[in-house]
């Protein structure tokens, strides 16, 4: 058997960017996603020795991810992103990040159990049982949760999902 | 199009099981396509993010991933040399312990010194001390196939030292020979 520092090494190359995009979207803030992203990973290294769930790993790594953030958010006493809390140098990005900043935002407004199902769906790339155990819920749940995201976010960004709809669909309601 | 088209549409989507009779009625909606397309440039708005971590991220990671790079508490430091040296201890112990028991000890050889008078010179002035050393060498320990054997003993006499003061003469600054 691999030592554990190995193991905890090969799981920091295979998820460290996703478990840092997904803090970075989540709270809007490079800083605090990379001190979330190590924290994360410190856990690991401490944990990797009762870690035998092989295949899921992505799961238990997004469990500690969760814990971290409960943890942040504990010490921070608020949960809230706001655009001043986004990164300043997207301020000036150009015409085509526009629509990536547009998320950013959009992302920040949902509710935080549909922004975390959010998330872990679509960057952590988790499957509904996996989603469902990291945020100790039901898969009917976490199905409900992405639906209303979803419905939330296409709210949020309809002129920008303008350009999808034909000229008959622009006139109904999605 | 009802919540519940949408919501097997998102299942749909993500790859979960949906019921094909409720997927085949949610996908005859006409707004079934959009929505799908919709959540398709969703997930490709959040997942074209290129943004990685700084590289005192990965400086600090580096080092505390490395072999032994980790930070452990420091009784875990200790116990493993601690281990080893009370193994080690117990190990020489138990050998020591285990050869005294096999291996017999083998006899001592005892060495006496017998000192006699020294022999007086007749010259005035001349003291002569002569001695010998008696090595005697005590039995063993009684093997059974040589029970009978008698102690062997043997008085060697050996000249040690014979000194002669007969051309000393005292300076009162402590034994200074001329």
């Amino acid at each position: 058997m691999a030592p554990t520092d190995t193991i905890a090494a090969e799981i920091f190359e295979r998820h460290h960017v996703a478990v840092f995009r997904f803090f970075r979207r989540l709270t809007g803030r490079p800083d605090v996603a990379e001190d979330l992203t190590q924290e994360v990973f410190l856990r690991v290294v401490k944990g990797v020795e009762q870690y035998r769930v092989m295949g899921r790993e992505t799961g238990w790594l997004f469990q500690i991810a969760r814990r971290v953030l409960i943890d942040h958010h504990r010490q921070r006493s608020d949960t809230t992103v706001s655009l001043s809390d986004t990164d300043p140098d997207q301020a000036a990005a150009p015409p085509a990040q526009l629509v990536a900043f547009g998320l950013q935002e959009a992302v920040s407004r949902l509710p935080n159990a549909e922004r975390a199902a959010f998330l872990l769906r679509e960057v952590g790339g988790l499957t509904y049982g996996e989603i469902a155990d990291v945020c100790d819920t039901t898969e009917d749940a976490v199905s409900a949760r992405l639906y209303r995201a979803r419905a939330r976010l296409r709210q949020l960004l309809s002129t920008r999902l303008a350009f999808l709809r034909g000229p008959r669909n622009q006139q109904g309601t999605l | 199009m009802n919540p519940n088209h949408l919501q097997i549409l998102s299942r749909f989507f993500d790859g979960e099981t949906v019921d094909p009779a409720l997927l085949a009625e949610s996908l005859a909606q006409p707004e079934a396509a959009t929505y799908l397309a919709e959540c398709a440039a969703l997930r490709a708005w959040t997942r074209e993010d290129e943004s990685r971590p700084s590289e005192r991220f990965y400086e600090a990671m580096y080092r505390a991933l490395k072999p032994g790079g980790a930070r452990r508490p420091l009784w875990r430091w200790l116990v493993r040399p601690a281990l080893a040296a009370s193994m080690l201890l117990v190990g020489v112990a138990l050998g020591y312990e285990y050869r005294s028991r096999v291996e017999p000890r083998p006899a001592t050889p005892r060495v006496a010194v017998e000192t006699r008078p020294a022999a007086m010179s007749p010259v005035v002035g001349e003291l002569a001390v002569s001695g010998t050393i008696a090595r005697q060498t005590p039995p063993g320990p009684a093997l059974p196939t040589k029970a009978a054997a008698p102690p062997r003993a043997r008085s060697l006499p050996v000249p040690v030292a014979q000194l002669r003061f007969g051309s000393w003469r005292e300076t009162g600054r402590g034994g200074e020979e001329h």
